[in-house]
């Protein structure tokens, strides 16, 4: 079996983590800002992975993976609770009625 | 055939970003990012990281995108319709303001320079490391062993970090906080 | 003796100088209740284990040294030294410290802050037996400090009392002015010395001689700390804080730092610098003495007695008796500690601190009566008393000093150290005949609610008031020779005048009838006046060191307006100009550029007014830009 080229791994985490950052920049709901932010996580993720195959003994980059899933999960939920309770105080979630800054 | 594979997979998660990116609808835009966790997974597999593509599916698509529908269902407009079978009430209202499609090309642009800039980087730098032979074995043991060896501290830190988050979100999410008790002192 | 406990001596220091800093960190989290407990349990161990360490210490001193920071080659490294000095003064620190906890408990048991208030004081313990263990004067420095804010905290204890703040702001701030003249003096050591090891600097002292400047430089710290002459008014405000704090604190061991900051430096002052200090300690003596007279403050009488006595004790080591200057610490540690307790007995009783207010006392605190009396009659130094012993080898120390020196003016030292001892008779003998004789004078709260604390409280001043008894010090009533103290610490000066002992037992018994029967002068006479504000020393500051710095900063600020006025002004008038200028181009038909200057200005406004639009989205791209220009620069 051939495997497949590391290279392209690697593109697409950088395509994945641009439509994230796309996902971030437009996107008007706050959860699906979250949904894009969880995108680039992943992407990152791709990269990691890949690097970690040629790392058989240590798989640094897997560990480091595993550890930004954990901390990504951890992320979401907090950004969940922080949402509903925005939602309680503004009774919208999107971001562009959120403009306590502009006053 | 491996190839074959990797092209399916990393469409489904290019393709499912994209959909994320386009729809207008919240629910829609949880399951197209799904199909990206899914298509990540695969991505996982083939890279030769069978425990973090099983750790991946049971974290992300058992645990987070269970809560983002919850926060989805959570965050809708009870007022905005009355009809609970109108899939209307999810949609994300379109813009009013002035420049939305300039927004729109913002984003393109920037995001599209960043990809720009990330492939330059790819090609230029000329990565020793890929030239050199893979196998495939499985990773499980190795990352048991890690865990409890060279990364057993960070395995307690994301322990904490993780149960002071959950706590913390509860307490967050519970109607019980109030913003305003903080603003006597 | 064997390798392991030596090993076993050396953990043991560590232990102990860690352990009252994790009590700091524990006892900030618990609750209330269990706090005093704790702290007390954590002391008791800390006081078991440096009798143990006195007990068993070897020879010669015991020292650990760890690297700490190296600087471009040069090492400073942490390290402790324990010798017979500093495990004579560990059992001290932990002893009182411990009856004091003991006491707080009692005294401060509807306290809410009650942990907080444990923590700071095991802080304090643990500062404190770093500065008595450090070994060498970077260490000491930086102990040195944590006391000063171990001691901010305790004095600013009650901060819901504007008093307390202020009077905490003075103390930190007293003891800054200080602390940079011990900074500078650990820098000239280490110009000088090339070292800030002490046991280095000691052995190396008698090769070279230090300069004068050095000397005075590292006193400048216990003066600050030690409230000597020019830096004493913060002692008497601090007594804000509670009443235990300022037991422990405030006379037995915080301010016994600079003294033992004295006894460690000793060998690196030279003959004007000794000369210099016997002076300070002199005039702080009397300074305090005659603060003390007319006091109405139960705790201001005492803490101006603590200054006096310092004075006393820096005279002493001034006048190079620094075996006398110690057993004055040691046995000033124990009674004044007992005054302070058995103070904070009366105010609790009474619950006023303002000796008018009170009288008879003697009938209605009887526990409390004997025990200040034990205690005041070993301040005053009557025979038979701690006090008498190591006052009786300062002063012999002092005149045998002045003897040698070349010049007959040097007599003035002993002598005004005698006069203050008069004075102390004085006025401690009109506090006590104010507080326990007489009849009760205060109206407000009736004397039936006066009674006597538990035993929490009475148990300590017992205790310390029987240390007080010359008994345990000394075997011979009059003289301290055969004293285990000087068994341990020989003494350099082995003369004792005859005419000593006989002249100040009268000095005192005269200061005392006297105090027991002048009646208090009115109050706005000028003598009084002179006492109760101790000497106009606060006077003085506010004129000459806090006025003139207002002064400059209000002239600061008034260039400052003018300055910036004049630029307004200017601006105002160039602005004015520019507009009739712009009028004249208007009028010459030009409208249509004003009016494209207007348009441009009103885009810019809204351009960046969308840039500031407060959607965190477009901070993000922004952020993004900024990295992709980055990027691009890069690559």
């Amino acid at each position: 079996m051939q495997p497949v080229d590391s290279f392209l791994f690697l593109l697409v985490g950088a395509a994945l983590f641009c439509i994230g950052l796309t996902v971030v920049l437009l996107k008007r709901h706050a959860i699906v800002v979250l949904m894009g932010i969880e995108l680039m996580l992943n992407a990152v993720n791709i990269n990691l992975v890949a690097f970690s195959q040629y790392d058989p003994d240590r798989i640094q980059g897997q560990m480091l993976a595993l550890f930004v899933i954990v901390v990504a999960a951890a992320e979401s939920a907090v950004a969940l609770a922080i949402l509903i309770q925005v939602y309680r105080h503004f009774r919208t979630a999107q971001l562009d009625e959120l403009t306590e800054l502009n006053q | 055939m491996l190839q074959l594979a990797f092209y399916a997979f990393a469409a489904l998660t290019i393709i499912g970003a994209f959909a994320v990116l386009v729809t207008r609808n919240v629910l829609y835009a949880a399951f197209f990012l799904l199909l990206t966790l899914l298509g990540t997974a695969g991505l996982f597999v083939l890279s030769s990281a069978d425990f973090l593509a099983i750790a991946q599916i049971m974290i992300y698509v058992g645990g987070v995108l269970v809560l983002v529908i919850f926060g989805v269902m959570l965050t809708h407009k009870p007022d905005s319709s009355t009809d609970v079978s109108n899939q209307q009430q999810n949609r994300i209202p379109s813009s009013n303001r002035r420049g939305a499609g300039s927004s729109w090309v913002v984003g393109a642009l920037v995001a599209g320079s960043l990809f720009a800039a990330l492939f330059m980087v790819l090609v230029r730098a000329n990565f020793r490391l890929l030239n050199q032979p893979v196998g495939w074995k499985s990773t499980v043991n190795t990352i048991g062993m890690q865990l409890m060896t060279e990364y057993v501290v960070p395995f307690e830190t994301v322990a904490i970090l993780l149960l002071a988050a959950l706590v913390g979100a509860t307490y967050l999410a519970s109607p019980l906080a109030k913003p305003t008790r903080y603003a006597t002192r | 003796m064997p390798v392991d406990t030596f090993q076993l001596l050396h953990l043991l220091t560590a232990f102990l100088v860690g352990l009252p800093f994790a009590g700091f960190l524990v006892l900030v989290l618990v609750s209330r209740r269990v706090a005093g407990s704790l702290a007390i349990l954590l002391t008791t161990t800390g006081l078991i284990l440096s009798v143990l360490l006195a007990i068993n210490l070897p020879k010669q001193a015991l020292s650990i040294q760890a690297d700490w920071a190296t600087l471009s080659g040069l090492s400073f490294p942490i390290s402790f030294n324990v010798d017979a000095l500093a495990a004579l003064m560990l059992v001290v620190v932990h002893f009182v410290a411990l009856l004091v906890q003991i006491y707080s408990i009692s005294y401060l048991h509807d306290e809410p802050k009650l942990s907080r208030y444990f923590a700071y004081l095991q802080l304090f313990i643990g500062a404190m037996l770093g500065i008595v263990l450090a070994g060498n004067l970077l260490v000491m420095y930086a102990f040195w400090e944590l006391v000063g804010l171990a001691s901010y905290l305790l004095i600013g204890f009650y901060t819901e009392r504007p008093a307390a703040s202020k009077a905490a702001q003075k103390a930190f701030l007293m003891n800054r002015v200080g602390d940079v003249g011990f900074l500078i003096g650990i820098f000239l050591t280490y110009y000088y010395f090339d070292t800030l090891d002490l046991a280095l600097l000691t052995a190396n002292s008698s090769a070279v001689v230090a300069p004068t400047a050095l000397g005075l430089c590292l006193f400048m710290g216990c003066v600050g700390k030690s409230a000597q002459f020019p830096l004493l008014t913060w002692l008497p405000d601090a007594m804000e804080g509670p009443t235990p704090v300022s037991a422990l604190l405030h006379a037995a061991t915080m301010v016994a730092a600079g003294i033992f900051l004295l006894a460690r430096i000793h060998p690196l002052l030279s003959p004007d610098a000794l000369m210099v200090i016997a002076l300070i300690g002199t005039i702080t003596t009397i300074w305090g003495g005659y603060s003390a007279l007319f006091q109405t403050d139960i705790k201001k009488v005492l803490a101006f007695s603590t200054v006096s006595q310092l004075g006393l004790m820096v005279a002493a080591m001034g006048t190079g008796n620094v075996q006398g200057a110690m057993f004055h610490l040691l046995t000033h540690a124990c009674f004044k500690a007992g005054l302070f307790l058995s103070a904070g007995a009366v105010i609790h009783a009474v619950h006023t601190q303002d000796m008018r207010m009170m009288g008879g006392l003697r009938h209605f605190l009887p526990t409390t009566f004997l025990a200040y009396t034990v205690c005041a009659a070993a301040l005053v130094g009557l025979p038979f008393f701690s006090g008498f012993l190591s006052k009786e080898t300062m002063l012999n120390g002092a005149f045998s000093w002045a003897g040698e020196q070349k010049t007959f003016l040097a007599y003035l030292v002993p002598v005004s150290l005698l006069l203050s001892s008069a004075l102390t008779a004085l006025y401690m003998v009109r506090q006590w005949r104010l507080i326990f004789f007489g009849q009760y004078r205060n109206e407000l709260i009736p004397v039936t609610q006066a009674h006597e604390p538990d035993w929490l409280m009475r148990g300590p001043v017992v205790l310390l008031a029987i240390l007080s008894v010359g008994f345990w010090f000394s075997i011979n009533p009059l003289s301290a020779h055969e004293s285990w103290f000087f068994r341990i610490f020989p003494s350099a000066t082995e003369t004792t005048f005859w005419w000593m002992a006989p002249l100040s037992i009268f000095l005192v018994l005269v200061g005392g009838w006297l105090g027991f029967r002048i009646q208090d002068p009115r109050s706005d006479s000028s003598v009084v006046q002179l006492s109760l504000r101790y000497g106009f020393l606060d006077f003085f500051y506010q004129h000459l060191v806090i006025k003139p710095t207002l002064r400059l900063s209000a002239l600061l600020n008034r260039t400052d307006h003018r300055v910036v006025d004049g630029l307004v002004d200017g601006f105002g008038v160039s602005v004015v100009v520019l507009a009739h200028i712009t009028r004249v181009v208007d009028k010459l038909g030009l409208d249509g550029l004003v009016n494209r200057i207007v348009w441009l200005v009103g885009r810019l406004g809204s351009l960046t007014r969308s840039v500031q639009n407060g959607r965190i989205q477009s901070y993000i791209t922004a952020a993004v830009v900024g990295l992709l220009v980055v990027l691009w620069w890069i690559l």
